[in-house]
């Protein structure tokens, strides 16, 4: 974890001095004509940002040097797959919408994640995402008038 | 006085005195219970999610719904943690210390009744508070300017992020990162677009609703899915006993339990109103001085009936009395106080005092709704506590699936389409590196909600105190609040050395004692 702890410091010290020095001056236009400058929140934030995470960095440091660290990895393998496999599923799914509309990416966001992780069962398979697209088309298109267009 | 209290609530009562606001609370408290009874969900996952559905209702049914989701859930909660040792949020933990022994003796029945009856008598305890405390604080609120409310809102994200994670610099590093997400889109006085990429979407800022969600839900159920072999298998070893006699609450558990519920209740009101403490300090302060208090403190953590009281009265009461900052002073200090806002928001209303003037019928509404919240935990808990026992035998292979596909619809609702899921997702990963890294999401997620206010305000600011700090001291109630700021980060930054160098002090121990061959 204070390995983990110093490189999050390390990433959020060069974000900070980016944010200060690239992506304030290139996304914030300085306005010399206001009162208070459109810069001056984000400035500020850039500013707290570098200073604490120069803080977080000191503090692991001494703590590695004073404990090292023995502690196992922050994120399992299982974590790792988990939060990649979600962020693929949601990629696929956005490509289904824009090419077929919004019925395949709501049949693939239910019934992969079930297959996945174990799910067998036709019954299952067939009456989760029946019951869930069939209650969602009920509230939405029916009830509330509205669609996913 | 006694007039001033209960006539409002009776013109409050006499406009949800209709079936189908009554039905959207009561459906809000039921999917409440559900959602929070299933480990890994709670009342943020499920109100993010259902606010693109009560988009299209009145205000008062709509925020009622929400409301109800809010208690439902934390009174939810306790199923798991007394039926499986795994508490549904994490401020139902204390509760499984008592109430999962309990369940093993056969008596899971007894402890989900007090659990529930404790729940019920906080909440509404803890309801009438806010009703009570409200509209007088809101009243101080509206006398004061824009340099104390600079100074109550610096304070405030101060101390939510000094005690919402486990170290200071954290949750200061996550409500400094909110406050510079906040700043996304156009801003106030010169319109001038910030860190929008030319994308029109980012106009506007970015939406709460698809962050919320990310954050809470989505990042959950990727953790959740990675452990669900685990999770399965503590679902798989629920019993229930059948005997008529270990589901029954007897009049000498309820002389055991009456004192401790009230004072959870009182606990847990006190908790509530200071932002960011949250329910798990509540439920657990309840817990520890009840335990304390004790003549016999040797039974709690095998079966205490106590324990489960105390723990919920103060659980539950947090709920209600963490509304008293949002509606007086429009400074949520809980994460379902930051997606409640939005929800004012798309319903016209802006919470803070000016919404005891301008919206005065709605906040007696909302009141009326409350109270029929509590009552309706009690029916719905009751009648259903078998069903939500149930519910939380279903897999994770079931629940996360459906999960993902009311996040997706809601975010897809509220985020502006594709774009929105586009945004749910990349906070979903942010919300797995937060969680995993101990960055405090409560905090980011209200340092986002407060930015703008935080940022009018320090603008308005600047020129009253004609750009001189020294002026400062003609504003006593904001000076205060900035000397607090500064004394409470002392504070903590002290603190927080002190555990560190014991922490150190105890790693190094063993292994001199082992030098010295003195270690037995």
């Amino acid at each position: 974890m204070k390995k983990a702890e110093l490189v999050s410091g390390l990433v959020l010290l060069a974000f900070g001095i980016s944010l200060w020095a690239v992506l304030i001056p290139w996304q914030v236009a300085a306005a010399p004509g206001a009162i208070i400058s459109p810069r001056m929140m984000p400035r500020l934030c850039a500013a707290v940002l570098v200073v604490l995470s120069l803080v977080l960095i000191v503090q692991s440091l001494a703590a590695l040097r004073r404990e090292g660290d023995t502690s196992g990895p922050v994120f399992s393998r299982a974590e790792v797959v988990a939060t990649l496999g979600v962020v693929g599923l949601f990629a696929v799914a956005t490509l289904l919408f824009v090419y077929t509309g919004p019925l395949l990416p709501g049949l693939a966001i239910i019934v992969l994640p079930m297959l996945v992780l174990g799910e067998r069962r036709i019954a299952m398979l067939t009456l989760l995402p029946a019951g869930l697209m069939g209650g969602a088309w009920l509230l939405f298109y029916v009830v509330l008038g509205t669609s996913f267009q | 006085m006694i007039d001033a209290f209960f006539a409002p609530l009776a013109a409050g009562f006499a406009s949800i005195a209709e079936f189908w606001t009554l039905l959207y609370i009561c459906f809000g408290v039921a999917v409440g219970y559900t959602v929070g009874a299933i480990p890994g969900l709670g009342k943020g996952t499920a109100t993010a999610v259902l606010i693109p559905v009560t988009f299209y209702l009145e205000p008062v049914a709509a925020i009622g719904l929400l409301i109800g989701i809010a208690k439902g859930s934390t009174a939810g909660s306790a199923i798991s943690a007394i039926l499986m040792n795994t508490p549904g949020e994490p401020s139902s933990a204390a509760t499984a210390f008592d109430g999962y022994p309990l369940a093993q003796q056969g008596k899971a029945g007894k402890a989900l009744k007090m659990g529930l009856y404790a729940s019920v008598i906080g909440d509404l305890l803890s309801t009438l508070c806010l009703i009570a405390l409200a509209a007088p604080l809101a009243q101080f609120a509206l006398e004061i300017g824009p340099v104390e409310q600079f100074a109550i809102l610096l304070f405030s994200l101060t101390f939510i992020g000094a005690l919402a994670g486990k170290s200071l610099v954290k949750g200061l590093i996550a409500g400094t990162l909110g406050l510079l997400v906040a700043t996304v889109g156009m801003e106030i006085e010169t319109a001038v677009p910030r860190f929008t990429f030319d994308r029109l979407e980012l106009f506007d800022g970015v939406p709460l609703i698809p962050v919320a969600i990310g954050m809470m839900a989505v990042s959950e159920m990727m953790l959740q899915m990675a452990n669900h072999r685990a999770l399965d298998r503590q679902v798989a070893e629920i019993r229930i006993s059948s005997r008529p006699e270990d589901s029954r609450v007897t009049g000498a558990d309820w002389r055991r339990c009456l004192p401790a519920i009230f004072r959870g209740t009182g606990i847990g009101v006190f908790v509530g109103i200071l932002p960011g403490l949250g329910a798990s300090v509540a439920s657990f302060m309840s817990y520890g001085a009840t335990a304390r208090m004790s003549k016999t403190p040797e039974r709690f953590g095998k079966g205490a009936i106590e324990g489960v009281a105390a723990s919920e009265s103060a659980d539950n009461a947090v709920v209600p009395s963490s509304f008293v900052p949002l509606f007086a002073l429009g400074i949520p200090g809980s994460v379902i106080a930051a997606i409640l806002i939005s929800a004012f928001v798309i319903h016209g209303i802006t919470p803070g005092p000016m919404m005891f003037v301008e919206d005065a019928e709605i906040v007696q509404s909302l009141y009326a709704a409350m109270i029929v919240a509590s009552f309706a935990l009690l029916g719905i808990g009751l009648v259903g506590q078998s069903f939500f026992a149930w519910v939380i035998r279903s897999p994770m292979r079931v629940i996360a699936p459906a999960v993902l596909f009311f996040c997706v619809i809601g975010s897809f609702m509220q985020g502006g389409g594709l774009f929105g899921i586009g945004l749910m997702v990349l906070f979903a990963v942010l919300g797995v590196l937060a969680k995993k890294l101990d960055f405090s999401f409560v905090t980011f997620l209200i340092g986002f909600v407060i930015g703008p206010s935080l940022e009018l305000t320090l603008r308005q600011s600047i020129p009253l105190l004609d750009r001189d700090i020294a002026n400062l001291a003609q504003h006593p109630v904001a000076a205060v609040f900035i000397g607090l700021t500064i004394v409470l980060i002392a504070i903590m930054a002290l603190a927080e050395i002190r555990r560190r160098n014991r922490a150190s002090r105890r790693s190094e121990t063993p292994l001199s004692l082992k030098a010295t061959g003195r270690n037995t």
